[in-house]
């Protein structure tokens, strides 16, 4: 899988118009600078080269350096994913943890589910983009709550505890636009899934047998519709990542977005080529993750707790 | 109270003491944030001609000499010069100073970061220096004696700490290969480095030890990144940082909230006295032909540009060299290409093109604005434009190397000596895969030789006549049309003063206002 991908992108990337001169020697570059570059970087060498190269590279799991940092991709990587999480877990918690009782509650009743589900249909068409530069207008302009940009104070060097709530206070706002499309989406997921299971004999069964409502849904509906919604969820964190880059530009938010963005436009191939397998790995991780989720929320994969239903 | 205006009061109250517990900042300390647009990715601006490592960078180091506001050398590492009777030597005295880390800054330190970096390195200081210094001699530690192999009035404008910054020969004498190498900046500037966080920010303080008495006045300086124009600007408004560069659109909206200075500078670290320039592809059968060339330019209104992208920001061309360049500059060599659209007709008539003319134009999406008013110009005098807008690498890989284009939109920056930022885009030398150089594939031999004459001639007067020449023959050739003379605008808040926005070093008498 990893091979497929390093190699559409080396392949993508070599095939991309210009290279990372301006970025390196400035808009006055001449011929020998030029040269000079390219063969630092091998890329005066015949395309065949350059990817078994890139290939040799790979199997030692060694990415290279990246051109504009002149630091190993790793290690670039490495420092970036901090940041990130600190935006995407949360993100994902809250996406899950208030994205799941909605839907059920949509899925509930038909009159209360329509306005549910309309406002989620609403959430998941706006721009994450567009919708940050609105939270922002409203939030850390009009009622001045929350910093405009950036993962901490410029004027304070705080440290401890300190830091982290700085830190929490710049995250707000990039979080709540982050979440909001993941969250309408899982409403969405969440209350087909449901309806569903609302539809299943079981489910009469479970009510019959004096369960309430409540429990009917959380302990036997949900359990039987979570495949579908821990799958379809697992599968959207590729896109979700994807999101995170415009909204970490957006509020100049240094983590994985914003590097994405400046790898691509300074021509930096071994960086774009690391974070783009970075994400790969953390997409098929987050299957895999999925996969365990099954075994243990599916009665149907586990028997003995499959009895109770 | 429900259940849910009590969870709301409660997480607002929340945030309200988060921010005030965050919110803890340096209370006494002199400092400045500047927000800039790109990464630096390091710190070496010995290497590279990238606005966005040098206005990071510069203000760390020094040139040999400055530019005042009107772009004249005055001291900087050089307290004072002498220029030989044949042009030919020139003698620096050198100030006393220290590098950031303690040690003394000497004529060596000069010699090595000319002869082994910049000359290698720095493509501008390279290709305009590096064959007319001859030998570069340090008969004392105080002392460094440039041979030149013909007198080069220039010389004086490209030692600044843009041009040509100067490194410590004790970091980096023993490093093999330079451009490869990231090491922490040493340098003898106003301002040393403290921390860098790639995306974020980089942190300089102030350098106590600085070889000017008393500057800077800053304790602090934070150059905080902030890609998105847009968020920059609230940024600004919302007073998270003190200084930033304008687009012209925002001018007016910063201006009348009445807590900023506007600067407006011609120059700037990475380049200045900027033309917005059409290049024509002079090798495609249209654009090849003069008559079709100067129907596009009379198509154009150049008056309208100003006012609609520049919001009267900057000035239409009158010529084309820059006008910041006075002793240069032919002023009114183009008076006949004035805004006439009949005019534009009949020339593509005669041209043979009077069923209309499908021309593309290359630029970056950041010029998208002056694509679209240059369209309805063109529409209206029989040419249809395609705009072409591709991101930066694209943009140099479609016109420098694929030569794909009919015509492109670049902005050239003169820079302070026509040797520096305007002889590259008109001599036959410079036509190849060389980014932001001869885009039109112009070759003249007498261009050619004016400009061989005009770098060799000491005297501003006849140097400037030689150049007037050279803008007359430009302006009958037209491989070029010079739309538009941009300007630098940037704003800080009127609680500082001394910015120094023509200058790499803006921040060295930067100070909070009492």
């Amino acid at each position: 899988m990893l091979l497929a991908v390093g190699t559409a992108l080396f392949l993508l990337l070599h095939a991309t118009p210009g290279g990372p001169i301006v970025a390196l020697a400035g808009e006055f570059a001449d011929a020998d600078t030029v040269a000079d570059i390219e063969r630092r970087f091998g890329l005066d060498r015949p395309l065949h080269v350059q990817y078994l190269k890139f290939l040799a590279g790979l199997a030692r799991g060694d990415l290279g350096e990246s051109w504009f940092y002149g630091e190993p991709v790793l290690q670039v990587l490495q420092d970036r994913l901090p940041a990130t999480l600190i935006l995407v877990v949360p993100s994902l918690l809250l996406a899950a943890g208030i994205g799941v009782p909605l839907g059920i509650l949509a899925a509930r009743s038909r009159r209360r589910g329509l306005g549910i589900m309309l406002a989620a249909l609403l959430a998941f068409a706006v721009p994450s983009f567009w919708l940050g530069h609105l939270l922002r207008m409203a939030f850390s302009v009009e009622v001045q709550w929350f910093p405009v940009q950036g993962m901490t104070d410029a004027r304070s060097a705080a440290d401890g505890l300190r830091q982290w709530l700085d830190i929490a206070r710049h995250a707000v706002l990039p979080v709540a636009t982050l979440t909001l499309h993941q969250l309408a989406y899982t409403v969405l997921l969440t209350r087909s899934a449901i309806e569903v299971e609302r539809r299943q004999p079981y489910f009469m069964t479970a009510l019959a047998k004096g369960n309430g409502r409540r429990r009917a849904e959380y302990r036997h509906a949900l359990p039987n519709g979570s495949p579908t919604i821990v799958t379809l969820f697992a599968n959207r964190v590729g896109w979700f990542l994807a999101g995170a880059v415009l909204v970490e530009v957006v509020f100049a938010w240094p983590g994985f977005g914003q590097l994405a963005d400046a790898a691509i436009r300074n021509r930096d191939f071994p960086l774009v080529i690391g974070i783009v397998l970075a994400v790969t790995c953390v997409t098929l991780l987050a299957n895999l993750v999925a996969d365990i989720v099954y075994m243990a929320i599916d009665p149907r994969i586990l028997p003995h707790r499959g009895a109770r239903a | 109270m429900t259940r849910y205006q009590r969870s709301v009061r409660a997480a607002l109250s929340t945030a309200a003491a988060l921010s005030l517990l965050a919110g803890a900042a340096r209370a006494q300390e002199a400092l400045a944030v500047v927000g800039i647009v790109a990464d630096p990715g390091h710190f070496n601006p010995a290497i590279t001609t990238g606005s966005h490592v040098h206005t990071v960078a510069d203000s760390m180091f020094n040139g040999l000499v400055a530019l005042d506001e009107d772009l004249q050398p005055v001291p900087d590492l050089a307290t004072g010069w002498e220029v030989s009777e044949d042009g030919r030597t020139v003698t620096f005295t050198l100030a006393e100073a220290n590098w950031h880390d303690g040690i003394p800054f000497t004529a060596e330190d000069v010699k090595f970061t000319f002869e082994q970096v910049l000359f290698e390195h720095h493509s501008r200081t390279k290709a305009g220096l590096g064959s007319v210094v001859e030998s570069i001699e340090t008969p004392d530690p105080r002392t460094v004696v440039f041979k030149l192999s013909a007198p080069h009035p220039a010389l004086l404008r490209r030692l600044d700490v843009t041009e040509a910054p100067i490194l410590p020969r004790h970091q980096w004498q023993d490093v093999a290969d330079i451009p490869a190498a990231t090491l922490p900046p040493i340098g003898t500037g106003p301002f040393r480095f403290e921390s860098y966080d790639k995306d974020a920010q980089v942190v300089l303080v102030k350098n106590e030890d600085y070889f000017k008495d008393g500057l800077p006045y800053l304790d602090r300086l934070v150059f905080r990144v902030i890609k998105d124009a847009a968020t920059q600007l609230i940024a600004y408004q919302q007073g998270e940082i003190d200084f930033i560069s304008l687009e012209a659109k925002d001018v007016e909206a910063v201006e009348s909230a009445g807590d900023s200075t506007i600067l407006r500078a011609t120059s700037g670290p990475g380049g200045g006295n900027c033309i917005m320039t059409v290049s024509f592809n002079l090798e495609r059968e249209a654009t090849g032909d003069p008559r079709v060339r100067r129907a596009f330019a009379r198509a154009i209104d150049r008056e309208r540009i100003n006012e609609q992208v520049l919001f009267g920001q900057g000035k239409v061309a009158a010529a084309p060299f820059s006008s910041a360049i006075g002793w240069a500059h032919a002023d009114g060599v183009l008076a006949g290409l004035s805004h006439d659209p009949e005019a534009a007709r009949a020339l593509l008539a005669e041209a043979g093109h009077d069923g209309g003319l499908t021309l593309d134009m290359v630029h970056f999406p950041t010029f998208n604005r002056y694509a679209e008013i240059m369209k309805q110009d063109l529409a209206a005098a029989g040419i249809e434009l395609v705009s072409r807008p591709l991101d930066r690498e694209a943009t140099i890989d479609a016109i420098f190397k694929q030569r794909d284009f009919d015509t492109n939109l670049i902005s050239y920056c003169n820079g302070v000596d026509p040797e520096i930022g305007i002889k590259r885009m008109y001599i036959s030398s410079n036509i190849g895969p060389i980014p932001f150089s001869n885009a039109a594939a112009y070759r003249n031999d007498r261009v050619d030789a004016l400009f061989a004459e005009a770098a060799a001639v000491e005297d501003t007067g006849a140097r400037g006549r030689i150049y007037r020449e050279v803008q007359k023959i430009l302006a009958e050739d037209l491989p070029y049309f010079w739309l538009v003379e941009t300007v630098r605008t940037a704003a800080h808040k009127a609680s500082f003063e001394g910015f120094r926005p023509w200058t790499g070093q803006f921040a060295e008498e930067a100070k909070p206002v009492d």
